[in-house]
Order: C-alpha cells, then sequence, then structure tokens
C-alpha cells in the first residue's frame, strides 16, 4: 500500500482518533501513516457490535415475556456469550444456561449472584431491572 | 536514560516492546520488534471457538513477541503476576518512583478510553505506564495517538478480568540490556524461523496450509444450516486481518517494512525486493477483505470470488517465503 492510497474514511467508532496503518511513502521507504478509518473495517466490526445489539433485544423481549432472565440481557449487553459467561464467573456453562432462564435465576443464592455482580460489573438493583435496550 | 516518549505504533505488543527497548537505551522501531519477535504467521484453528467462530490469527500468540526478542537479544526482562489488585497496584507504584517504565497485560473491554464499539472480551492487550498524578496512572497505549489517562480502580478492573488469557495482573520491565547485541544475526535467525514455519510447519491448521483449509472453510460456506452465519464467519475473519491492530494486511505490511529494515541493517539490497513481494501480500489481503466484506453489507455469497482472492494471498505468500530462504541469510 502506498502512502497515498492508505484509507482515510472517516470511520465513525474511532471518535476522531486515527489508526497506525504501514504504507510506503516517497522514495519507497515504509513508514507508519495515521489512518482515519476504512469502510471495510468499520463494517466488519459495526457487524459484530449489532449482532450483539440483537441477540441483547431478543433476551430482553424473552425477559419480558419471563422467558428469560436479566442475566441473559446484561450478558449481551456485556458482550458476552454463554462461553464467555462461563469462562469469567467460573461456573460451568450448564449452570450459566439454567442462569439464564427467569425462574431458576431467582432462586440463585446470593453467593452466585455476588459473582455476576462483579464479573458484570452491575448493582444488584440494575441486574434484576435491566433497562430496555436502544 | 532518555526521557519517556509516546509512540503511535500499529500493534500493542511490538509497540510496547520498541517503546520499552527505545527508553530502555537500545532504539529500535515497532517494525523491527515485530520482525526479530517472530510475530508473523497465519493460523486458522476451527477447533478453537471465539464467540462461535474459528480463532484465526495472523499473528504468533499473545507475549510470544516479547518472550522471542527477549531470548533472542538476551534482555533481562523481569515478569510478574500478582493474586490480587491490591499487591498489583502497589508493586506498580513502586516501580514507577524507581523511574520503570512498566508494561502491563490487560483486558480491552474494561479500559474507559477505547472507543465503545471496540470493546471486546480480548484479554491479551497490551499497554504502558509511565507515571502517576492524582487522578489516576498515566497510560501510554501504543495503539493510541496520544497518552491517556486511566482512573486507578478502573486500570484494576483491566488488569484483573477474568476469562480467556486472564491478565492476572500481569506486568512486565526491562531490569538490563546487555552490550554487544548482535541485531544481524537476530534478523537472519528471525527471519529464517519465520519462512520455516509458513512453508513448512508440520501442522495443518499453520501457515500456508492454515491459509488453504481456511479457502476449503470458505467455499463450504453456502452449506451452512444458519443463513447469518457466512456474513458474520467473514466479518470475523476482517475483523482479526483489520480491526485489532495489525498494520493493515493482517500485519504483512508491518513485515514488509521490517525486510525493508533488515536490507538496511544487514547490507543486502535483495532483501528490498523481497519487502516489496511482501507488501504485494499485504495488499492482496486488503483486497481479499475487501471483496469479503461486500457479503458483511448484505450482498451476495460470493464464496467463489472470495475463495479466489484468498488463493492469491497464498500465492504471493508462498513466492517471498521462497524467495528469502532462497537469498541464504
Amino acid at each position: 500500500m502506498k502512502k497515498e492510497e492508505v484509507p482515510q474514511e472517516d470511520n465513525a467508532i474511532y471518535r476522531g482518533g486515527r489508526k497506525a496503518v504501514y504504507a510506503v511513502g516517497e522514495g519507497g521507504t515504509y513508514a507508519i501513516t495515521p489512518s482515519s478509518g476504512w469502510k471495510v473495517e468499520e463494517i466488519a466490526t459495526m457487524q459484530a457490535v449489532d449482532e450483539f445489539r440483537r441477540l441483547e433485544r431478543d433476551a430482553w423481549e424473552s425477559f419480558s415475556d419471563h422467558r428469560s432472565s436479566p442475566l441473559e440481557v446484561w450478558m449481551y449487553r456485556r458482550r458476552m456469550t454463554l462461553s464467555t459467561l462461563s469462562e469469567c464467573s467460573g461456573f460451568w456453562k450448564w449452570q450459566v444456561k439454567r442462569h439464564l432462564k427467569y425462574g431458576p435465576f431467582r432462586s440463585l443464592s446470593s453467593k452466585k449472584i455476588e459473582v455476576y455482580l462483579e464479573v458484570l460489573d452491575v448493582s444488584l438493583d440494575e441486574l434484576n431491572n435491566p433497562k430496555e435496550p436502544e | 536514560m532518555e526521557s519517556f516518549t509516546h509512540r503511535h505504533s500499529a500493534h500493542c505488543e511490538s509497540g510496547v516492546v520498541s517503546s520499552l527497548l527505545t527508553y530502555a537505551g537500545f532504539p529500535i522501531s515497532e517494525a523491527m520488534a515485530f520482525g526479530i519477535g517472530n510475530g508473523l504467521t497465519f493460523a486458522y484453528l476451527p477447533f478453537i471457538k471465539i464467540d462461535g467462530m474459528p480463532l484465526v490469527a495472523y499473528r504468533m500468540p499473545p507475549k510470544s513477541i516479547i518472550k522471542t526478542v527477549k531470548n533472542r537479544l538476551g534482555l533481562d526482562v523481569v515478569m510478574k503476576k500478582y493474586s490480587n489488585a491490591s499487591s498489583a497496584q502497589e508493586d506498580l507504584v513502586s516501580l514507577l518512583e524507581e523511574g520503570k517504565i512498566v508494561g502491563l497485560q490487560t483486558s480491552v473491554f474494561w479500559l474507559p478510553y477505547f472507543p465503545p464499539e471496540m470493546r471486546f472480551h480480548f484479554n491479551a492487550h497490551n499497554l504502558m505506564v509511565y507515571g502517576k498524578n492524582d487522578e489516576g496512572f498515566l497510560i501510554s497505549d501504543p495503539v493510541f495517538e496520544e497518552p491517556v489517562t486511566v482512573e486507578f480502580h478502573a486500570l484494576d478492573k483491566a488488569r484483573f478480568a477474568k476469562g480467556v488469557f486472564a491478565p492476572k495482573g500481569a506486568c512486565y520491565y526491562i531490569e538490563r540490556i546487555p552490550d554487544g547485541i548482535d541485531l544481524a544475526k537476530a534478523i537472519k535467525k528471525a527471519i529464517k524461523k519465520t519462512c520455516g514455519m509458513m512453508l513448512y510447519t508440520p501442522l495443518p491448521w499453520v501457515g500456508l496450509r492454515g491459509m488453504r483449509m481456511m479457502k476449503k472453510a470458505i467455499l463450504k460456506l453456502p452449506n451452512h444450516p444458519h443463513k447469518r452465519y457466512p456474513s458474520l464467519y467473514l466479518g470475523h475473519i476482517i475483523r482479526m486481518q483489520e480491526e485489532i491492530g495489525t498494520g493493515g494486511g493482517g500485519f504483512r505490511l508491518m513485515y514488509a517494512a521490517f525486510l525493508a529494515e533488515a536490507a538496511e541493517v544487514l547490507g543486502r539490497e535483495e532483501l528490498k525486493n523481497g519487502s516489496g513481494m511482501m507488501t504485494e501480500a499485504g495488499d492482496k489481503w486488503r483486497q481479499f477483505a475487501l471483496t469479503a466484506s461486500k457479503v458483511c453489507k448484505g450482498g451476495e455469497l460470493i464464496v467463489e470470488e472470495i475463495a479466489s482472492k484468498l488463493q492469491e494471498c497464498i500465492d504471493a505468500e508462498e513466492k517471498v517465503y521462497r524467495f528469502l530462504r532462497g537469498l541464504k541469510l
């Protein structure tokens, strides 16, 4: 990539920041060139972000119907999946899966709830009453 | 010792290594640190899942650049882990008082200065702490343009995130740099090793063989039962290649910069040709990402076209490694 080919496509995600990209400048020497973004990268990042938003929205609807626990909403809000939450909490996947259900979540011991509060960085009140996703 | 200056880099680990070494009195570019640290690779591990996607890596696993550079140059590097956040913070403060610049391993998700859309649960990010004030620690994060201040508790949270690659407060700093480092020797060794790995690895998931495996997987995408999977899968590859601080083209362009620098150090003009070939490979990877992104945008699933772009990357890379091996460095 030549210096003048480095994309400057203002990736909104960077919030005005720039990223270091390697490109060939004058005289054929390599140098770091700051890039304000490349659409290709922005599409891929936003796709991953949107996928979590979609999962969060589905979880919220199912929480409103008392099928899912609020934990499921928070899991996706914190961009976690079942395996990430299991790894971070130290609970087995089958345990987490159970805790994602409305009924079993309500009977969780306060010790287990403590673990989730720490992992998700939320208060008890926030955990139990997630706001509707935007 | 010189005073510390923040340097904007493409990748966190190579950026930290280059900054730490430069500060300690051995000036070295990020590309050089990446090259002699054997940072470049390709791995496709379908049996390891990240958020349901196979692991795709364009560089060696976390910590390997630091460890390789340390061994290859014979540096005295201290690496520590902690059982709790308070002792980690106390130790960090006392190291800063001794005038050390300290490298840390952290999570990306819990760093407050990261743009919200870029926060994912990746626990092997690297940054440096170069001081503190009343508000918090002064952080030089190589992938950002300017240094930042992070509030004490927030940094603890990022240092003690749990899950895969849990940092456990890991920190490292350079204790001593030996005299008479033979950079030329380190470069030759590193290039030979990278070429050998890319061409002749016995594992089917690594090097050119890994790329061929990924190509096969892409061609099978239309058979996947979940409708959204192909698009998410291709998006995942693009992110690993472009988003996570690779300097463009999945680290290939940074490696090309390394080869150009190596040509100067070794006085071998032919390495410049190698650098040019590597640039071509990097550009092909950018083309591949561009083509794949059409699917992510909601376009048709053009697997044949994407796979043929990937084949061009494979051919371009094979050409560089064979050329470099032929140089008999």
